[in-house]
C-alpha cells in the first residue's frame, strides 16, 4: 500500500497536476452553485477537456476536483438561498438555510466546508484500506436489501414530525412518492399519470420540483412578509465565521459517525450521497439530546454537519464499486466511468494490478481535491456569504430567476417553468397550512428507487416473501420501523404531557 | 374555526382518490396482469395510504402549531406577490419567443420595480449585464444551448 501511495503521490504532485486540481475545484464550486447544474452535468461538460489533456492521472485529478467542488457549490446555494440544485445537498438546506436566515450564513458555510473536507478525507482513507474487501460485501446487497435501505432512508421524515405534525409529515411523504410515480419508470415502459402531457412522459424533473418546493416559496414568502425580509436583511452581517470550541466538540462525533456511515452507504451501488445524507440526518436527529433534537430543521449545527459529512464520504465510497468492480454506484460515477473508458482505462478487479498508478492517483487526487477545496473556499466564504447582503429588490428577483433557469437548462423546455411555478404556489399554500415540505422531497427522491427495488424483489420472490426470507432485509426494515416509531412516540408523549 | 390545513386535507383526500382511480384503471398488458408486481401495485398502495392519512388529518383535531410565516397574513403584500408570480409566468412564456437576454432583462427590471426599485438605469443595466454574463457562461462556456435573441432578429427558438 505504501508503494502504491508513493506512486500515486508521485503522479499527483507535479506543478501541472496541482494547477489541474485548483482549476477543477474552482470551476466545480462556482458552476455547482447554479441550481440545475449538479456534479453529473459539470463532469459531463468537462470530459472533452479532460480527454484533451491526454494523461489519465491529470485528467482524473481535474475531474475529481470538479466533483468535490461541485458538491460544495451545491451546498452553498442550499444554505444561502434554499435552492439545492442536486438531491445530495437537499438535507443540507434543512438546517443550513435556517442558520443563514438567523444571520449565521458565514458559520454555516464554514461548517459545510470543514465537514465536507473531513467526510471526503476520512472517506479517502477508508477507500484506501477497505476498497478490495468492500467490493465483495456490496455484492451481497440485492434488490430486497436496497428496498429496505430506501425505507430506512424514509425514516429521516421523523425529524419533521415533531409537535403533532406526524400525520402531516406522512401525508407529504406519500404525496412525494406519488409524484415520483409520474411518467415512465425503470420497470415499466408505459408512462403513468401523465394526463396526456407529453412533457411529463419522463416524469417530474427533480430540479423543477426542488426549486418549486424550496426556492420559489421562500422568495414568495420574502415578498409576502415584508417585515420579516427587512429584518433578515438587517441580520445579514457576516462577522460570525468562526466555530466555537463548544460547537467543534459538538460536531466532532457527528463528523466521525457520518464519515463512516456515509462511506459505507456510498459503497452500495445506487445508494449514493442522497441516501447517505438523509440517513445521516435522521440518525443524528435520533441520537441528539432532547433539547438539541428540537432544533433540527430550525438551524441545528449538528443537522448541517451530518448531511454535509455523509454526502462527501458517500461520494468517496461510490468510487469503490467503480474502481474495483467497474460498476458505477451513482450517476456521477457512471459519467466518470465513461471518462475512464475514453482515457483507455478499464476499471474493474484488475485495475489495481494492471494500472496501479491510475488507481493510486485517483486516491491521492481525492486528498488533494479536499485540501485544495478547503484552502480555496475558507477565505472565499465571507465573499460568497455577501450574496445575502444584495438589496431585497434584487435578491428576490435573482432567486426566482435562478430557480427558473435551473429548471429550464436541465430540460430545455419552457413547460418545466410553468410546472415549477404551479408547484411553488402549491408549496406556499402547504406552508400556510403548516405542512412540512422536506418529507415531500425525501419521498420523491427515494420513491422511484423504492418502487424499482420493491418491484425487482417481488418479481424475484413471487410476492412479499422476500421480507422474511432474507434476514438482512428483515433486520433493516425492523430498524427502520424502530427509528420511525420511537421518536414519534417520544414526541407524542411529550405533547400529551404538555 | 375552519383552519387552512383542513381544506388542504380535503384537497389531499380528493387527490388521493383521483390518483387511486387512475391507478385502478391503468391499462395493463396481458403479461403484466399476471406479474406479482404490476405497474399499478405501488400506486394503489400509495392511494390507500394517502386516503388513510388525509382522512386522519380531517378526523383527528390538530394540535400542531401553524407555520409562523402564516401569522398575520392579512398584512401580507399579496399584490406584489401576485404581480411577481404573473411576471414569472410571463418569463416562462416569453423565454423562447423573445430570447434569453431580452426576457431575463425584462423580468429583472419589472420585478425589481415591483419590489421598490425606482432607478430604471440601474435596473436595466443590472438586467442586461447579468443576463449577458449568464448567457455567455451557459451557452458558450458550458455548451448548453440558450436562445439569446428574439426569433425575428436571428434567434432560433
Amino acid at each position: 500500500m505504501i508503494d502504491g501511495l508513493l506512486m500515486g503521490l508521485g503522479a499527483a504532485i507535479s506543478p501541472f497536476n496541482l494547477i489541474m486540481v485548483f482549476i477543477g475545484c474552482f470551476l466545480g464550486t462556482f458552476i455547482g452553485m447554479l441550481p440545475g447544474l449538479g456534479p453529473m452535468s459539470i463532469i459531463a461538460i468537462m470530459i472533452p477537456i479532460a480527454i484533451q489533456i491526454g494523461d489519465p492521472a491529470s485528467a482524473l485529478i481535474l475531474l475529481s476536483g470538479v466533483y468535490y467542488g461541485a458538491i460544495f457549490g451545491g451546498s452553498t446555494s442550499s444554505i444561502l438561498i434554499n435552492a439545492p440544485g442536486v438531491a445530495g445537498t437537499v438535507a443540507s438546506s434543512f438546517d443550513g438555510y435556517p442558520m443563514a436566515r438567523a444571520g449565521q450564513a458565514g458559520k454555516a458555510l464554514t461548517v459545510a466546508a470543514i465537514c465536507s473536507f473531513a467526510g471526503g478525507t476520512i472517506g479517502a482513507i477508508l477507500l484506501m484500506i477497505f476498497a478490495p474487501v468492500l467490493s465483495t460485501v456490496a455484492k451481497l446487497f440485492w434488490s430486497a436489501e436496497y428496498f429496505a435501505l430506501m425505507v430506512l432512508g424514509l425514516t429521516a421524515i421523523a425529524a419533521f414530525a415533531g409537535k403533532g405534525k406526524i400525520i402531516k409529515a406522512l401525508c407529504m411523504t406519500v404525496l412525494g412518492v406519488m409524484l415520483a410515480t409520474v411518467g415512465e419508470s425503470a420497470l415499466h415502459n408505459a408512462a403513468r399519470f401523465t394526463m396526456g402531457i407529453m412533457d411529463l412522459q419522463s416524469g417530474i424533473y427533480f430540479v423543477t420540483l426542488v426549486m418549486g418546493l424550496f426556492a420559489l416559496p421562500e422568495a414568495l414568502f420574502l415578498v409576502l412578509d415584508e417585515k420579516r425580509s427587512k429584518a433578515m436583511a438587517n441580520n445579514n452581517k457576516i462577522e460570525n465565521l468562526r466555530i466555537s470550541k463548544e460547537e467543534a466538540k459538538e460536531i466532532a462525533p457527528v463528523v466521525a459517525r457520518q464519515s463512516l456511515l456515509g462511506f459505507f452507504v456510498g459503497v452500495l451501488p445506487g445508494a449514493g450521497a442522497t441516501m447517505a445524507s438523509f440517513l445521516g440526518y435522521g440518525i443524528e436527529r435520533n441520537l441528539a439530546p432532547a433539547g438539541e433534537r428540537e432544533k433540527f430543521g430550525k438551524g441545528s449545527i449538528r443537522g448541517l454537519a451530518a448531511p454535509e459529512t455523509a454526502n462527501n464520504a458517500a461520494c468517496t465510497g461510490s468510487f469503490v464499486p467503480m474502481l474495483t468492480l467497474g460498476i458505477p454506484g451513482s450517476g456521477t460515477t457512471a459519467i466518470l466511468l465513461g471518462a475512464l473508458v475514453a482515457l483507455s482505462i478499464t476499471p474493474g478487479p484488475r485495475l489495481m494490478e494492471d494500472q496501479p498508478e491510475v488507481f493510486w492517483a485517483v486516491i491521492i487526487s481525492m486528498y488533494l481535491g479536499n485540501i485544495v477545496l478547503l484552502i480555496l473556499n475558507l477565505p472565499l466564504i465571507p465573499y460568497i456569504a455577501k450574496l445575502l447582503t444584495v438589496p431585497r429588490h434584487y435578491l428576490i428577483p435573482f432567486v426566482i430567476f435562478f430557480s427558473l433557469i435551473g429548471a429550464y437548462i436541465g430540460q430545455n423546455n419552457a413547460t418545466e417553468l410553468l410546472i415549477m411555478i404551479g408547484l411553488g404556489c402549491m408549496a406556499t399554500v402547504l406552508r400556510f397550512g403548516g405542512f412540512p415540505l422536506p418529507p415531500l422531497i425525501i419521498g420523491f427522491i427515494l420513491g422511484g428507487m423504492l418502487e424499482d427495488n420493491l418491484g425487482r424483489a417481488m418479481r424475484k420472490a413471487g410476492g412479499l416473501e422476500f421480507i422474511w426470507d432474507r434476514p438482512m432485509t428483515l433486520g433493516i426494515l425492523v430498524l427502520a420501523l424502530a427509528l420511525l416509531v420511537y421518536p414519534i412516540m417520544k414526541d407524542r408523549k411529550k405533547v400529551i404531557r404538555e | 374555526m375552519a383552519r387552512i390545513d383542513r381544506f388542504i386535507a380535503i384537497a389531499l383526500l380528493a387527490f388521493s382518490v383521483g390518483y387511486g382511480y387512475l391507478a385502478w384503471t391503468h391499462p395493463l398488458l396481458p403479461f403484466e396482469a399476471r406479474m406479482p408486481f404490476k405497474p399499478n401495485t405501488m400506486p394503489l398502495g400509495l392511494a390507500g395510504l394517502g386516503i388513510l392519512f388525509s382522512s386522519l388529518l380531517l378526523l383527528v383535531p390538530g394540535n400542531d402549531e401553524l407555520e409562523k410565516d402564516a401569522e398575520g397574513w392579512r398584512g401580507f403584500a399579496w399584490k406584489s406577490t401576485a404581480l411577481l408570480i404573473g411576471l414569472a409566468i410571463g418569463y416562462a412564456l416569453l423565454l423562447r419567443p423573445i430570447g434569453f437576454i431580452a426576457s431575463t432583462t425584462l423580468f429583472i427590471v419589472l420585478s425589481s420595480h415591483v419590489l421598490g426599485e425606482t432607478n430604471f438605469v440601474k435596473s436595466i443595466s443590472t438586467g442586461l449585464i447579468s443576463s449577458g454574463i449568464i448567457w455567455y457562461l451557459v451557452d458558450d462556456v458550458l455548451g448548453i444551448y440558450l436562445v439569446a435573441l428574439p426569433a425575428i432578429i436571428g434567434g432560433t427558438p
